[in-house]
């Protein structure tokens, strides 16, 4: 099922929820960063990863949102279930 | 327009919503054996639930002229008890001949922990013995893309499981790719905040086609809205997609996948109506 309306039509669509979509996402950094405390709120690494994400958001590409996906994923180790990987006990499959 | 909601825990809504569905078009769903909200404490706990899935939903739903079908299993939630994880698997074929049960599901993974690893392959162990249908469950969030890739490599180790037999749900624009080029079927979940949005299920259809996929909207005893799927529909339709190629995602797909079960009896929506019933009270 491939796309039936042009660039120019799906950005009529779209314009609002994402003008809507960046709002919220600066108020609620405005918000974080007028909160007591909120220099150790830049050290967490959930900062750091939606940072990244923005970063995605603002290069080229047809799969951002694939990229942000992968983004806050957990590692994965290919190959965790083969008879000569070495199992961490309580997390297989981990990136070890 | 007819749907099918292919994922939806009917027994944590109330009788308004198949009421609700089937006014904007549902005539099927199915219903997987999922958590509770609580670990239970026995297999005699599962018994009723199964019993409840397998009897009253129907009725219950045939009451508002949808049709019901349920798959059975413990959800991964609870495979850290292995002992009974174990007695409710032994329990389940006692389930496996009443009309309308689809096959085992959701079965997956969770936290992607040994123990549900152990408990998903005994799942497809019976899966394969008894040739029953898979629905599977994919954890959230961050684990999403190690634990769909674990699952598929599970599933990959028994060289009996067929992927057109399997349906992997809750995929997202990083693990549909994963799913649909071993030949699964696949899922998309239409969830506030932490899964699938319309719009972003709608894209994921545009990029990588409608053959193996449908949406469901998961409804549960959480927030979810058992009316998802119309929403989609609308969605598509803003996008100028045709009725018929909508319909094949959320109509002619469950369908054609459902129908790789024997106990897949489905009386076309038209003639179902004619014959439903009315309904009781339940107070």
């Amino acid at each position: 099922m491939e796309s039936v309306q042009n660039a120019t039509e799906v950005f009529d669509q779209v314009y609002l929820d994402i003008r809507a979509g960046l709002l919220v996402l600066a108020a609620s950094l405005d918000r974080i960063d007028r909160s007591e405390g909120a220099e150790a709120v830049g050290d967490d690494v959930r900062r750091e990863r939606i940072q990244q994400g923005l970063e995605i958001l603002s290069g080229p590409g047809l799969n951002r949102a694939e990229q942000i996906q992968v983004l806050f994923s957990d590692p994965y180790r290919s190959g965790w279930n083969t008879a000569d990987a070495t199992e961490t006990s309580d997390s297989p499959g981990d990136d070890a | 327009m007819y749907f099918f909601d292919p994922h939806v825990h009917m027994i944590s809504r109330v009788t308004d919503d198949y009421e609700r569905m089937a006014r904007m078009g549902c005539v099927g769903v199915s219903e997987p054996a999922f958590w509770a909200g609580f670990d239970r404490g026995s297999v005699d706990g599962f018994r009723d639930y199964f019993r409840q899935l397998t009897e009253f939903e129907p009725t219950r739903a045939d009451w508002s002229g949808v049709q019901h079908y349920a798959w059975l299993c413990i959800n991964a939630k609870e495979a850290e008890n292995v002992e009974l994880s174990r007695e409710v698997i032994a329990m389940i074929p006692e389930f496996l001949d009443k009309p309308g049960v689809l096959g085992i599901g959701e079965i997956g993974l969770n936290k992607n922990t040994p123990n549900e690893c152990t408990i998903f392959r005994e799942h497809v162990e019976l899966a394969m013995r008894t040739n029953e249908l898979i629905l599977i469950h994919t954890p959230h969030l961050d684990d999403k893309l190690k634990g769909t890739s674990m699952i598929i490599d599970m599933l990959l180790e028994d060289h009996r499981v067929d992927p057109g037999r399997v349906l992997i749900d809750h995929v997202e624009e990083h693990t549909v790719g994963l799913a649909r080029e071993e030949g699964f079927w696949c899922a998309m979940t239409l969830y506030p905040v932490t899964k699938c949005t319309p719009s972003r299920a709608a894209d994921i259809i545009e990029m990588y086609g409608d053959d193996r996929i449908m949406v469901n909207s998961a409804g549960d005893w959480g927030p979810s809205n058992p009316t998802a799927v119309p929403d989609f529909i609308m969605e598509l339709r803003r996008r100028g997609q045709s009725e018929s190629k909508i319909k094949k995602i959320v109509y002619d797909n469950p369908i054609e996948f459902f129908s790789g079960s024997e106990r897949f009896e489905f009386t076309p929506p038209d003639v179902f109506r004619e014959n439903a019933p009315t309904g009781v009270d339940a107070g």
